[in-house]
């Protein structure tokens, strides 16, 4: 599962899960998954995010070192 | 004012709940005016005819707080529900074959007719489905 800096985030700018649900168009629910690691989210989902935090996927989402791709 | 995904899931469930309706009342004509099957057909509409009406009027309620029935939408429609009804919707298919498979496999032994294996397939089907989108939703 990816590792994501959500709730860090979130904290960090002040909203509650609801208000951030209600922001980036999911139910709360996903929210909790998203911040427990239980739920990789889809691309669009992921940019949502990072445009909310105006920051960019990679700053929110990281990944592990055996997920990455060997060039 | 009712956002264009919320108009369209309305409408189509609407339309669902319409035809459920419509198969129910068509199966009590057929069973009581036209003496065919009669029992079955009022077994059928029992069924039928409440869900689908209590259907259109639930649906149709919704407009009254456009607000609330964004949200209801958004949250039946979103990603991670559409992936667990995914994933419920496979674990219950796989799970009904294997019933369907030992079951023939067994049936000598046991005896009992078509009509009642279906209507306990039936009822096997919708709580392995809960179940499991439960479990889902717990796990993801």
């Amino acid at each position: 599962m990816l590792q994501n800096r959500i709730k860090e985030f979130r904290q960090k700018y002040g909203i509650t899960q609801e208000e951030f649900s209600d922001k980036v168009g999911v139910s709360r629910q996903t929210i909790v998954a998203l911040e427990k690691g239980k739920y990789n989210p889809s691309v669009i989902l992921a940019c949502r995010i990072a445009k909310i935090f105006n920051s960019t996927v990679e700053d929110i989402f990281i990944m592990e070192e055996e997920d990455h791709v060997r060039l | 004012m009712l956002d264009y995904k919320t108009k369209k899931y309305i409408n189509k469930e609407t339309f669902i709940f319409g035809a459920l309706a419509f198969v129910g009342i068509t199966v009590w004509i057929l069973g009581t005016f036209f003496n065919i099957l009669r029992d079955e057909m009022m077994g059928i509409c029992l069924g039928f005819i409440p869900t689908g009406v209590f259907g259109v009027i639930l649906t149709q309620r919704m407009k009254s707080n456009p607000e609330k029935a964004d949200k209801m939408v958004r949250i039946k429609t979103e990603e991670r529900m559409q992936l667990i009804r995914y994933k419920a919707g496979n674990f219950t298919f796989w799970s009904i074959f294997l019933y369907i498979f030992v079951f023939a496999i067994l049936s000598r032994y046991i005896a009992i007719g078509l009509p009642i294996f279906l209507s306990i397939t039936l009822v096997v089907m919708v709580v392995v489905h809960i179940i499991s989108s439960i479990i889902y939703h717990k796990i993801s």
